[in-house]
């Protein structure tokens, strides 16, 4: 197979023309090398092709779907999550630093105080990268090619629902969106849109991990939603399930946010299941 | 019926024949109209004529000029040969009596 060699001053098109199907690519950008177009017009070209065929991809059902059912609740979601869940964990941050010592973690209420928010910290994070990564695969396999598009509005909604917190003296919610959220949703847009499967014992993994954090973080999540604060998990199955003065009406967030994750764990046990059929 | 930039590419493929391809075509459609004529355009449209079974598309060699990609090859098939047809008598015959003078 003969080697492409791209000229000088391309990288631009380059980058665009990997939004185009291969065949395609490959032929466009040969065709515009033969016209001999400098990188400005051949951009231009590029983009009014890359444009079309994204406009075309609206007019089936898949894009709207993921659209409706990832980008809209889970951008909302994650955005709201995000600010809630990292602010909250900076000021504690702030204060323990400020005001702790060392040698306070031989007073055991202190260190319980310390273990508590430490834990509450990692899950916390652990679940903005989990819920993330899912939505990001999920994303893409339900819309392999318009998979960019969505991805960037989603990303979007995510930076742009919520903003972080004014005038705080310190604030992690730009640090954890770019580390635990986008980071997160473009390996899952990229692991998505190769199409292979994750392979059972991930999969697996995945959908175990993901459950297990949601269940914790989910007092957590309707906090972000109804008071703007995180609240802590509560012990005993009522901080899950909630009480009879407490019915925890906002419950149903936690399957919104996770079903991109079973979603993967069926399609996976689904590929797993046709592939020893055959 | 087809469209009248679906006229003018498949008519330009047929002229060509055998060395009917994206850039030739484009080319070809350029020089009859004087006007610059868009990748987006241009392949969004094969695509629909391809769609409509008017025309055959495969990937062809790559070659030294193009960077070494390969061609979209283009050959209209019988049936885009019945539509330029069509539409060629279509308008001969509402141009019956009518003069454009160019200006």
């Amino acid at each position: 197979m003969e080697r492409e060699v791209t000229p000088r001053g391309w990288w631009a098109v380059d980058l665009l023309c990997a939004l185009l199907e291969r065949d395609e690519r490959a032929a466009v950008c040969g065709d515009l090398l033969e016209a001999q177009a400098s990188s400005g017009r051949a951009l231009i070209e590029v983009g009014g092709l890359v444009i079309r065929r994204q406009a075309a991809l609206w007019l089936g059902w898949r894009p709207w779907l993921a659209l409706f059912t990832i980008v809209v609740p889970l951008g909302f979601l994650l955005s709201l999550s995000s600010r809630w869940f990292s602010d909250p964990i900076a000021a504690h941050l702030w204060l323990y630093v400020r005001l702790g010592e060392w040698r306070y973690m031989t007073i055991p209420g202190w260190r319980r105080d310390v273990i508590e928010a430490a834990t509450i910290a990692l899950v916390g994070f652990a679940a903005l990268a989990l819920w993330s990564w899912t939505a990001g695969f999920v994303l893409a396999r339900l819309s392999r090619r318009a998979w960019w598009t969505l991805g960037l509005v989603l990303a979007l909604a995510i930076v742009f629902t919520v903003g972080p917190v004014k005038n705080a003296a310190i604030s992690l919610t730009a640090t954890v969106r770019v580390l635990l959220v986008l980071l997160p949703l473009w390996s899952g847009l990229r692991s998505g849109i190769t199409g292979k499967a994750l392979g059972t014992v991930r999969t697996i993994t995945l959908a175990v991990a993901t459950i297990a954090v949601t269940v914790f973080m989910s007092r957590a999540l309707e906090g972000s939603v109804t008071y703007g604060w995180l609240v802590p998990p509560q012990p005993g199955p009522d901080g899950i399930f909630g009480t009879e003065d407490d019915l925890r009406p906002l419950w149903w967030i936690s399957l919104v946010i996770a079903w991109p994750a079973a979603y993967a764990f069926t399609n996976s046990i689904r590929g797993t299941a046709s592939r020893r059929s055959r | 019926m087809l469209g009248e930039f679906e006229y003018l590419l498949l008519t330009a493929a047929a002229r060509l024949g055998d060395e009917a391809y994206g850039a030739a075509i484009r080319e070809e459609i350029e020089e009859a109209t004087g006007a610059p004529c868009s990748i987006g355009a241009l392949y969004t449209t094969l695509d629909r004529l391809e769609h409509k079974g008017f025309i055959k598309t495969w990937m062809g060699d790559p070659s030294p000029e193009r960077g070494g990609r390969p061609k979209r090859m283009v050959r209209v098939t019988a049936n885009g040969a019945r539509a330029a047809s069509a539409f060629y008598d279509a308008v001969m015959r509402v141009s019956r009596g009518v003069a454009w003078s160019a200006k």
